[in-house]
This record gives C-alpha cells, structure tokens and sequence, in this order.
C-alpha cells in the first residue's frame, strides 16, 4: 500500500512551478507593498520570472521616469529558497533565506520613518547594524540604496 | 514640432521600456548568452537584473552602459544610442534626428 504525504506531495508540487510565488509568499509581498503604497512610493505592482522561471516582483513607481522602486526576487540558492531585493538600476539592497523576516523589517522601517527617501537608506542601514540579525540567519547588502533616492 | 510634441505617460514609458527590455535579450540571445553569463562578465551577483530589465521593470545605468554593450559585442556608442531611443525617445530625436528650424 501506497501512504501518501500530502504535505510533502505540496512540496513537491511547489518545486515543479518555481514561476509562482506561493501563497505565503505572496501575502508578505502585498503586505510590502501595501506599506509602500501608503506612504506614496508605490503605486503598482507587477510579476515577472527570469529566465529559468524564477519568480520577480516588481514595486512600480508612478513616475515613468523612475519606473521600478524594487524588485524582489526568489531563486535557488544551493538547493533552497533564496530572496534578492533590488532597486531599478541594479543595486543589491537586500538578500536572505526569509521573506517574511525581510518585509517584516522593510514594512517597519517604512512605517515609521517620515520620508521614503530617509527611509529606505536608513532601513538598510539599520538592518546592517542591528545585533543578532544579519549574524547568521541573514545576509543583509547595502550597495547602493541610495540609488533609490 | 515642439507644439505637437506630447508628453510621455506613464503608460508609453512602460511600452517603451519593455521594448528596451525585449531588445536587450534578443541581443543577449544572439550574442549567445544566458542571463548568467551575462551577469558573471558584468559583475553582477545576481542575474536576476538582467531579468529585471529584460521584462522591461530597469533600465541598464548609463555608468555600466559600456559593459553590457561590450558584453554583447555591439559597439557602445550604437548600444547607448539604441538604448536612449528607448529610454529617453525626446532627448533622442533632439540629438540624433535632424528636424527644421
């Protein structure tokens, strides 16, 4: 007789579509982009995939000239889920294995900071900073967040 | 003409960028390279940019311009030109199309 898992079978499942993001997934980034969106930095949101169909998330700006804010994008790191977030021109804002941890941080600083411009510079910053965070569960990068502003 | 020259919305620049982007990987794709190897030559720890402009959601920096252009074998001045049609089409006429006076 055959036992079937059927949260292993989900699992599987999910490997063999890599273009979507899962539920989960794509509750913490409407969480992310409600906040952006609140604030008057985002003003709509589009999916994409690379080109081995990863999946892309793109915060869009209302200025045409600015287009893209951020994209946040799940790859596969060594076998695992691994999260980028990049601004529009190409800068690693962020990386790490928890989505849920990076929007909870990014929908944080976002909240209580007045300007998005301070914002997300200082977002980053602080991340790089806090103790205990980007110890060993999180790489956080700060390369050019400013690029954002 | 000036007079009839319209300001770009928001919605043709989105065009417009996904026409870059559609441009990009053709490029990319006959210079035969994944979007990988495109990011290993350029530097990038990821290739998921490449992705991102391709889609038409980023638009190459003008400062890496020479780069990618190099990368995929098409003369800078021509892929920056290509690129501003793209990116900046009224700045691109002013510069490039002769009109009259």
């Amino acid at each position: 007789m055959t036992v079937m898992h059927f949260g292993a079978a989900r699992d599987k499942m999910r490997w063999k579509l890599p273009q979507c993001w899962h539920s989960e997934e794509a509750a913490e980034l409407m969480r992310l982009y409600a906040v952006l969106n609140r604030r008057g930095v985002a003003t709509s949101y589009e999916y994409g995939e690379t080109e081995g169909r990863e999946p892309q998330f793109y915060l869009l700006s209302a200025d045409p000239r600015e287009d893209c804010i951020s994209c946040v994008s799940r790859i596969l790191k060594a076998g695992h889920s691994w999260y980028v977030i990049e601004d529009g021109l190409g800068g690693l804002l962020a990386e790490g294995y928890s989505l849920s941890i990076l929007v909870r941080h990014a929908r944080r600083y976002w909240r209580s900071l007045r300007g998005h411009l301070v914002a997300v510079a200082s977002f980053f910053g602080e991340l790089l900073t806090r103790d205990g965070f980007a110890a060993d569960s999180f790489e956080i990068v700060m390369t050019s967040s400013l690029a954002l502003c | 003409m000036i007079g009839q020259q319209r300001t770009k919305t928001t919605t043709d620049m989105r065009q417009l960028r996904k026409d870059a982007g559609k441009w990009l990987k053709d490029q990319r794709l006959m210079a035969g390279l994944s979007q990988m190897d495109l990011s290993n030559i350029l530097g990038l720890k990821y290739y998921t940019f490449i992705s991102q402009v391709e889609n038409g959601f980023g638009r190459v920096p003008s400062g890496s311009m020479g780069k990618w252009a190099r990368a995929l074998g098409i003369p800078p001045a021509l892929f920056a030109r290509t690129l501003l049609g793209y990116y900046d089409p009224d700045l691109h006429r002013l510069l490039f199309e002769e009109e009259p006076l």
